[in-house]
């Protein structure tokens, strides 16, 4: 049962350390337990993490290592190339700086002085705010502006 | 050549006289204090053996010995001189840092 345990856990390693060794590190691990009174399960299972670390050095290479950082690099690259080429992208967002459901300050209505017409003797009005009817115009434009 | 550490312990025990897998590893349990487990052992043996440094002798019951090649003795001689070496330069700079 235990060598066949060992076989298996065996099957972690590097085909060439398996093939070459196999009989060997189980003749080892007998001898561990039966001279030294070495735990079986402690020494099963640091066979398995040195397979398992041999292995894993034996297939990632240096090679393997550059060719998965390069194309992660061009992968990279090319979807955000694609993704500044989209005609989806929203409209970039100007920061808001004031509570949602208010005006941003220069949205607010100013209260404007109602325009006092005053006569002069000659009977023609004066405006000293302006014309009051072009004032207006320039308030509902800027609170369309705001809430559109 | 970079002998990697444990590759060296095994390089330093072979050096005594040729020795099979249980005795390799007590021999290095007791000038080192390093417990080698059996797959790191026939991991760094795999190795050495692929580089030409140790070779396999014919079995002894299930147990095969290994033996330090001529090229194992010589890259463990550069390896432990340039050890000492360095050994030494520290050594020197404690004593140095101590007076």
């Amino acid at each position: 049962m235990k060598r066949r345990l060992v076989s298996a856990i065996l099957l972690l390693y590097p085909r060439r350390v398996r093939e070459d060794h196999g009989r060997e590190i189980n003749a080892l691990i007998a001898d561990l337990v039966a001279r030294d009174g070495r735990s079986p399960i402690r020494l099963l299972m640091r066979l398995a993490v040195d397979g398992l670390v041999q292995r894993l050095a034996s297939t990632v290479t240096a090679w393997t290592l550059a060719a998965v950082l390069a194309g992660t690099c061009i992968g990279g690259l090319a979807a955000s190339n694609l993704a500044s080429a989209s005609p989806f992208q929203r409209e970039p967002r100007t920061p808001r700086t004031t509570a949602p459901g208010q005006l941003a300050p220069d949205c607010r209505p100013t209260r404007q002085a109602a325009p006092h017409f005053t006569m002069t003797r000659d009977e023609t009005p004066h405006r000293p705010h302006g014309d009051p009817l072009r004032s207006r115009h320039r308030q509902l434009a800027a609170h369309d502006r705001c809430t559109h | 050549m970079l002998l990697p550490d444990r590759s060296v312990l095994v390089l330093t025990s072979l050096a005594g006289g040729d020795r099979h897998g249980y005795a390799l590893i007590k021999d290095i349990e007791s000038f080192s204090g390093v417990a080698l487990s059996p797959g790191t052992l026939y991991g760094a043996l795999t190795k050495l053996e692929a580089d030409g440094l140790v070779e396999r002798l014919p079995a002894e019951d299930r147990r095969h010995p290994y033996r330090l090649t001529a090229a194992g003795r010589a890259a463990l001689a550069e390896r432990l001189t340039e050890s000492a070496r360095i050994a030494n330069l520290g050594l020197e700079r404690i004593a140095l840092g101590d007076a």
